[in-house]
């Protein structure tokens, strides 16, 4: 069986290769194009995070050198795994139904079940290789760069998503939802564009639904705001602040601007030295919620675990399907 | 239960009991009922339409029944059961094979996947047929297609063999050809039922016919007795004798009984078939 599979798919994973080294070697080209903006830029010696003026402004040059580039590296990662895994999983069960093989390889001595799960092992071999590989290579030239000098932190959603082990859990993701697709839409044409919107609609709830969630999160109280970040969020010293709130003794919210005049940024790039002492007046003080970068890989792998068990799910749904279809 | 009846429940190869199977709104068996003992060569009949397809695809496990049950060698057919698949071997209609592997491979994957695959006759299959082994089947004709499929089916060494339409597509030779092929597999088989249009070809090599239409047996039996019966004027179809119809007498064979029948229930709108349903 392993031998049909792999003959099913040897020339899928010729050019799967194929448009995989062409692809790295377009990302390696355009990290080297970062690196030298970087180089040029001298924004090295700035530590990862770090947010002192300087380095802001450094990275500021940098975005405007090298975005293109390093948006590029980001959007591939964020892509292909999801594109990859769908194609493969709905061409698994769709192929064999539009080319009308199911009846033949269903009536050779082997059983459904073992069918399904050699072709969702043997293909999804081949996808985990790819974005593996495109993992590696993408986080080892270019996506580091981006993480260090572009975004605060590696937990903000775009450079969470395109770097550690859930690329791998992306892309076992798609290939059950493929999978599923595949089984119940018998077609590969539409299997993949449903696939894909499927796909996209259970990555959004992952981030927004569940990350807060698995993300541990802690609390401090601040007496100063922190500084802004072009991120939309607040840098503290060991995290990234998705949300902050100021709270006065009272216990109720309200706006600062109705105490306090504006938090003018002095030329040095610190907070105006009249709007904090107008909150130390006050009694005010800042309940900074933050999620911690040491929760980056736990969040991590408890998403691949989520993304594997959806996919085992997806194509234990599949089976129970086959096992009512007419043939 | 006695030991006789034992025996011949045993000599029941298939048994179907009010099978039925409908997709969506249409009925394509209705009320099937038929046994087929161990032994025989079936030739299912009927026009188009009539359920042989649906038929052959129910006791392969392909086609789930809506009602109704149906059992092959002594269970209810499961593709997710290895002592179904190996013992039940089936040619689709439409001759459906891997395009992308050579002829040899396509023979390869029946090795690989049958644990009682016939490696001498497969090739001899191939020979018969002057298949090129390294030919991406992709590239085939469709007759040389449905000869690579023949060969595939014949050569599980199933007790089912199941064709339908073996030699639509085939050519006078390679009919005469697939027949002997058929013939050699028939001998380590205990039932095959061959579906075809053709009558000829199944008068040589089965013994037994069963007519199908709207979905239920309408006539099942041997032909030489379903011909006498005819002939002598006492065949009856829900008390409807079937008629001998224009040919001249001497040549009433088992083409104008199909024939006959087939227009007496294409003819009536409300007429029940009332076949023997055991051969």
């Amino acid at each position: 069986m392993i031998w049909l599979v792999y003959r099913q798919y040897r020339s899928a994973a010729i050019w799967t290769a194929v448009l995989s080294i062409a692809l790295i070697v377009g990302l390696y080209s355009m990290s080297i194009d970062a690196r030298n903006v970087a180089s040029v830029l001298r924004i090295h010696g700035c530590a990862a995070y770090n947010s002192s003026p300087f380095c802001d402004a450094l990275a500021g040059r940098f975005i405007a050198h090298a975005s293109w580039s390093t948006g590029v590296l980001i959007n591939v990662l964020y892509i292909v795994p999801g594109l990859l895994g769908v194609i493969f999983g709905v061409s698994l069960v769709a192929r064999d139904f539009e080319a009308g093989t199911i009846g033949l390889v269903w009536l050779q001595t082997l059983t459904r079940r073992h069918w399904l799960w050699t072709k969702v092992a043997v293909s999804g071999f081949v996808v985990l290789v790819v974005a593996s590989i495109l993992d590696v290579v993408a986080n080892l030239w270019g996506n580091s760069i981006y993480i260090r000098f572009v975004s605060p932190s590696p937990l903000t959603s775009r450079v969470f998503d395109s770097s550690g082990v859930v690329i791998v859990g992306y892309c076992i993701l798609a290939l059950g939802i493929g999978t599923l697709l595949g089984t119940v839409l018998r077609r590969s044409g539409v299997g993949v564009a449903v696939g894909l919107v499927f796909f996209a609609i259970l990555r959004l709830a992952l981030e927004k639904g569940v990350r807060p969630v698995i993300e541990a999160q802690r609390f401090v109280a601040e007496s100063v705001l922190p500084p802004f970040t072009p991120q939309n969020g607040i840098l503290v010293r060991e995290g990234f602040l998705p949300l902050h709130q100021l709270i006065p003794r009272s216990g109720q919210g309200f706006s600062i601007t109705s105490v306090c005049q504006s938090p003018v940024q002095a030329p040095s790039g610190t907070i105006d030295p009249k709007f904090t002492s107008c909150l130390s007046q006050h009694g005010l003080h800042f309940v900074v919620q933050y999620i911690p970068n040491s929760s980056y890989w736990t969040a991590q792998f408890i998403e691949l675990g989520l993304c594997v068990s959806l996919c085992v799910l997806a194509v234990a749904a599949s089976r129970f399907i086959l096992a009512r279809i007419d043939v | 239960m006695t030991g006789d009846q034992n025996l011949h429940n045993e000599s029941i190869i298939v048994s179907a009991q009010a099978l039925c199977k409908r997709y969506g709104k249409q009925w394509a068996l209705n009320d099937l009922n038929l046994s087929i003992p161990r032994g025989s060569s079936v030739a299912l009949v009927g026009s188009n339409g009539a359920g042989k397809t649906t038929f052959l695809k129910c006791i392969a496990g392909l086609v789930h029944a809506t009602s109704g049950s149906i059992s092959v060698l002594g269970r209810t057919p499961d593709l997710d059961e290895p002592k179904h698949t190996a013992q039940v071997s089936y040619l689709d209609q439409r001759h459906p094979l891997y395009g992308f592997l050579r002829v040899n491979d396509t023979l390869k994957l029946g090795a690989e996947l049958n644990p009682n695959w016939n490696v001498s006759e497969s090739e001899r299959g191939l020979e018969v047929f002057q298949l090129q082994p390294r030919k991406k089947v992709k590239d085939l004709s469709g007759g040389q297609h449905a000869q690579l499929a023949l060969v595939l089916a014949l050569n599980k060494s199933s007790q089912v063999l199941l064709l339908d339409e073996p030699m639509a597509s085939l050519d006078p030779l390679a009919r005469t050809l697939s027949r002997q092929l058929i013939d050699t597999a028939r001998a380590h088989t205990s039932l095959l039922i061959v579906s075809s249009h053709i009558v000829s070809e199944l008068e040589e090599m089965c013994d037994y016919l069963v007519l199908m239409a709207r979905g239920r047996v309408a006539l099942a039996g041997r032909f030489t007795q379903l011909l006498d019966s005819w002939r002598s004027g006492s065949l009856r179809l829900e008390g409807s004798p079937v008629e001998l119809g224009s040919s001249p007498r001497g040549t009433f064979g088992l083409e104008e009984l199909i024939n006959n029948v087939l227009l007496l229930e294409r003819t009536s709108t409300t007429l029940h078939l009332d076949g023997r349903t055991r051969l």
